[in-house]
């Protein structure tokens, strides 16, 4: 005599076909269902195939079920599922009287389908572009302060060029308006000595670039000025994504040294999550900007910066354009007539 | 009274189930019905169809023991009663009625062109 686990055991029935007759056939009704229904499929699987048995095998469990889906309430092979009374008897009965209505009606019902999938489309479509144009804020403090800064001919329409490290010290220097202004160097690392070697996309800036966030690590620290030096520069700070698909959230990472471009590079620190600027930034690294006053044609880089408390967009602005016209005055081999700073919000 | 009626699947599933005499369950009842009629059959008219029976009276059902195979699931059997008998020979008497009566006539009268 078998136990009733071996006997489980020796059913073929796959899983879906058990449940679905678990759920919908009488309880003392189920065991020759599933029988029936298993006898057909064996024989079956052995003259047609395994696919199409299966395909035959769920219209049978279907139709030998569907009793409870098509009205036949006094059917013995129907579980009982309408004990309830009131309220939710009548709404069992509304839904499948729907459900029967939609089953009946195929054109009306396609009709419907689609007039809902457009609607849920189109709302999805226009909530994620409101939510990422006008809701969703910069995932930085006092947004507002936050400013791109270019190097512009605004007479020729060019508002957002990029510039060259001299410049940079420029602005440093001269303007009244910044609390901090960093560099941004896009750049690509060629990551090797971890598994596969990858392509990074990385991120060269100042120290002052994570103050001028107002961001600090979740975990060790950012560079300071003393690392902005050539031979100091070998750290990285690293994303918080970037930190979980390459290192698991290893807690451990702080000093752990990778291979960037060929040069191991100990990591300091790790961001928070949500904060890779600029987008898809995996990695930070000193920003060595080259002070040779005479590479002036050499750019590479825009810049960002905050706006000191006190100052409005509109007289940063004002006080940008005397800068960049008194740098042209200094260096008019450089610089058109035309050239100005040009200040976009964030 | 309509619930006594029998409606045509449900003759036949009646009939079937006559001509297998013991050996009458789900599938067995499937087989013949689906060779005798040359269509395809769904096994859930022919369970809907033999309950149906059952209520009138017309068919019994036990469940029979253990069988070795399909997993040790036992069978539920189907037979027809007395009245369920006594039905099928009025429904053939019936028909043969009207088909000798045609039978008698030329074989084309009462097509319709």
């Amino acid at each position: 005599m078998k136990s009733e686990k071996e006997i489980q055991d020796a059913s073929l029935l796959p899983r879906p076909a058990k449940l679905l007759l678990s759920w919908s056939a009488a309880r003392d009704r189920r065991e020759e269902l599933e029988g029936d229904i298993e006898e057909l499929y064996a024989r079956r699987v052995k003259t047609e195939g395994g696919q199409k048995a299966r395909r035959r095998l769920y219209r049978d469990v279907i139709s030998a079920t569907r009793t409870l889906f098509s009205g036949n309430k006094n059917s013995s092979y129907r579980k009982n599922t309408t004990k309830g009374d009131g309220i939710m008897k009548n709404l069992w009965q509304d839904l499948r009287y729907g459900a029967r209505m939609l089953a009946r009606n195929p054109g009306f019902t396609a009709v419907a389908v689609l007039t809902l999938a457009l609607g849920i489309g189109a709302n999805t479509a226009i909530f994620s572009v409101v939510n990422t144009v006008l809701l969703k804020p910069l995932p930085f403090e006092e947004p507002e302060q936050l400013v791109y800064v270019y190097e512009a001919y605004p007479e020729q329409g060019f508002w957002r060029g990029w510039h060259s490290a001299p410049l940079y010290y420029d602005w440093k220097e001269r303007n009244e308006s910044f609390s901090q202004i960093s560099p941004i160097w896009r750049r690509s690392y060629i990551l090797t000595g971890l598994g596969e070697a990858a392509h990074l996309s990385a991120t060269s800036v100042v120290s002052d670039f994570f103050p001028l966030f107002r961001v600090t690590p979740i975990l060790g620290r950012s560079f300071g000025p003393e690392e902005e030096v050539e031979g100091k520069d070998q750290v990285a700070v690293i994303s918080y994504g970037f930190w979980q698909e390459r290192f698991g959230g290893d807690g451990e990472i702080l000093n752990t040294s990778i291979v960037l471009n060929g040069t191991p590079h100990a990591i300091i620190g790790v961001m928070p999550p949500g904060q890779e600027f600029p987008r898809n930034t995996k990695l930070w690294t000193p920003f060595v900007v080259p002070d040779e006053s005479n590479r002036r044609g050499f750019k590479f880089m825009y810049s960002v910066a905050r706006l000191k408390p006190e100052v409005t967009l509109e007289q940063a602005r004002a006080n940008m354009t005397a800068v960049a016209k008194s740098i042209a005055e200094d260096y008019p081999k450089n610089f058109s007539k035309e050239f100005d700073t040009g200040l976009l919000p964030m | 009274m309509k619930g006594e009626r029998l409606g045509e699947f449900e003759e036949l599933v009646l009939l079937t189930v006559y001509g297998l005499g013991l050996e009458a369950y789900g599938v067995t009842i499937l087989d013949k019905l689906e060779k005798d009629t040359e269509r395809s059959v769904s096994i859930g008219a022919v369970y809907a169809s033999l309950d149906r029976l059952e209520k009138k009276g017309r068919l019994r059902s036990n469940v029979g023991g253990a069988t070795p195979e399909r997993g040790g699931r036992r069978k539920r059997f189907f037979a027809v009663t007395q009245s369920g008998v006594q039905m099928l020979m009025q429904m053939r008497r019936i028909r043969e009625k009207i088909w000798s009566q045609l039978d008698a006539k030329a074989p084309t009268q009462g097509v319709s062109r």
